[in-house]
């Protein structure tokens, strides 16, 4: 079965298809491939089901509330769910039951969406394999010796592996993005502050951005419309109008200017992935965008501004806890606490100060073009266990490899986009990174449904989906 | 002061062997981040607004 939402909505509306058998089937799926992908931590059977019976019984009263109406999804297990286990991957809190709904969740139960379950992720959110210690390790739909990167990798191995029609992820320094490109989905990260993270577990204060992965780009807008919106719990988000993008029948980028770094983004790139982005960047231009080289500021400094930021907060969101449960945490993000214990509080603020610098820098590139567009990650996905990989002959920490391009535009708060353009000769997705001004979701959200328009890879699928 | 001392004077209580590999990644960062704000970092450079994306 066609699982995008443009698919299925019409058919809910109609009265055709039945959202509660939509959900049966879809549980049945998760019961036959959980085993191999590992996907959830917690499936919500008996909460699914009886939400699709509201459904049904309020679209048949007349009461259709949106296209989410009665369609599956999977929230990553830090969004706050009420009575329902959230343990954001942690052994730790791996018995907490929150008491109300974040305001991601709340939003999509009024816009009558379904929760199939609760997604895996790599412990606290902070890392990108989503091999987690406590839960297992999570399994790329596309080759299950394979990371579906992460921190969000259980929202995307399901969503990849058909047992859902949309999921959610949180990207705080490429946790949406670094998934989304590995799993073969659209992955959007949203301007900060346009998504309420009320009641989703926090990693890092002024980097956290919570968003969506869809099938298509349309299925994703459509999700990405239900989540955003000013909140008064959450301090950070902001009330603005949406700007709805218009998806035109036939593709044209005619009238647009797309920036392609000449400097940074396309240093030390796996071959297949720089000829799959370069492909695509052309796809842009016969689609009547103007291409226009530009230069970026120097990435490699804030990714190391972003480093210490997240390093100092993460730390300040777990110090209790790994003074008091050390033993409870994963090696590696405890390792990466206790170097946050070191970061100095004259360091934080001064790498805050820093940062501005580059959203200045790119602010004054996007005076320029409508969006710049990069690869989304620099290499194909580790195998599970995976320390090392080597680029062009030069051996590179797995996790620092993959966060090379996605991390530093997270102190920008910039929108951020990675659809699918490609598959490496092993059949391991590509994905390109699309970049917007502040608050130009739309515009992002139209380039890349005009690239989906004139190519195919969202209609690729992971082997075991379409079994 | 080094980060095995800074770990004593602050009574981190991280194990030898951990402390032992986290270390060079300490210096490193730290050492990365001194050179970035000896460089770029401009004493009228203000802190931003805790929403980065308001101004």
């Amino acid at each position: 079965m066609d699982l995008t939402i443009t698919e299925l909505a019409p058919k809910i509306e109609s009265g055709e298809l039945s959202p509660v058998e939509l959900t049966r089937h879809v549980l049945d799926l998760i019961e036959k491939r959980q085993p191999r992908l590992n996907a959830f931590i917690t499936v919500t059977a008996e909460h699914a089901l009886a939400q699709a019976r509201q459904a049904e019984q309020e679209i048949r009263n007349g009461h259709y509330r949106s296209k989410l109406h009665g369609i599956p999804y999977a929230a990553k297990d830090l969004f706050y769910t009420k009575g329902i286990k959230t343990t954001v991957g942690s052994k730790i809190m791996d018995d907490f039951v929150p008491d109300f709904d974040c305001a991601v969740i709340e939003k999509l139960s009024a816009a009558g969406a379904v929760m199939a379950g609760k997604a895996g992720l790599h412990e606290w959110a902070y890392g990108i394999t989503s091999n987690n210690p406590h839960y297992g390790s999570i399994r790329n739909p596309w080759g299950l010796d394979r990371i579906p990167g992460g921190s969000s990798g259980g929202s995307t191995s399901a969503l990849a592996g058909g047992l859902c029609s949309f999921s959610l992820g949180s990207d705080t320094g490429g946790s949406i993005r670094i998934p989304a490109s590995f799993c073969g989905l659209v992955g959007l990260k949203p301007t900060f502050g346009r998504v309420s993270r009320y009641g989703v577990f926090p990693l890092g204060h002024t980097l956290d951005h919570a968003g969506p992965f869809g099938l298509t780009v349309s299925d994703t807008a459509e999700v990405y419309r239900a989540m955003a919106g000013g909140d008064s719990r959450d301090e950070s988000s902001v009330h603005r109008p949406l700007t709805q993008p218009k998806f035109a029948p036939e593709p044209s980028l005619a009238g647009r200017k797309i920036g392609v770094p000449q400097n940074f983004y396309f240093g030390q790139l796996h071959p297949e992935i720089e000829a799959g982005v370069r492909k695509a960047i052309s796809v842009l231009g016969d689609l009547g965008a103007k291409l226009i080289p530009i230069t970026v500021p120097d990435i490699e400094e804030f990714n190391t501004v972003a480093r210490v930021i997240l390093l100092a907060e993460a730390t300040s969101v777990h110090e209790k806890r790994l003074r008091e449960r050390r033993g409870d945490f994963g090696a590696d993000v405890r390792a990466l606490f206790d170097q946050g214990r070191f970061v100095r509080a004259a360091d934080y603020l001064n790498a805050q100060r820093r940062r501005r610098a580059l959203l200045d820098g790119f602010n004054e590139l996007l005076s320029q073009v409508d969006a710049i567009v990069t690869p989304t990650i620099p290499v194909p996905p580790a195998k599970i266990g995976q320390d090392t990989l080597v680029v062009a002959g030069v051996e590179h920490n797995v996790r620092l490899a993959t966060t090379r391009i996605v991390r530093a535009l997270n102190l920008t708060g910039l929108p951020l986009l990675s659809v699918p353009c490609g598959l490496t000769n092993e059949n391991l997705p590509i994905g390109l990174q699309i970049i917007g001004g502040l608050w130009d979701e739309s515009g992002i959200l139209e380039i890349g449904h005009a690239y989906e328009q004139a190519t195919d890879w969202h209609t690729k699928h992971a082997p075991i989906a379409t079994e | 002061m080094t980060v095995k001392q800074a770990a004593q004077a602050w009574q981190f209580n991280i194990p030898e062997d951990e402390l032992d590999r986290i270390a060079p990644v300490v210096e490193d960062v730290t050492a990365a981040l001194e050179r970035v704000l000896d460089r770029d970092l401009s004493t009228t450079d203000p802190l931003p607004h805790f929403r980065p994306t308001h101004s």
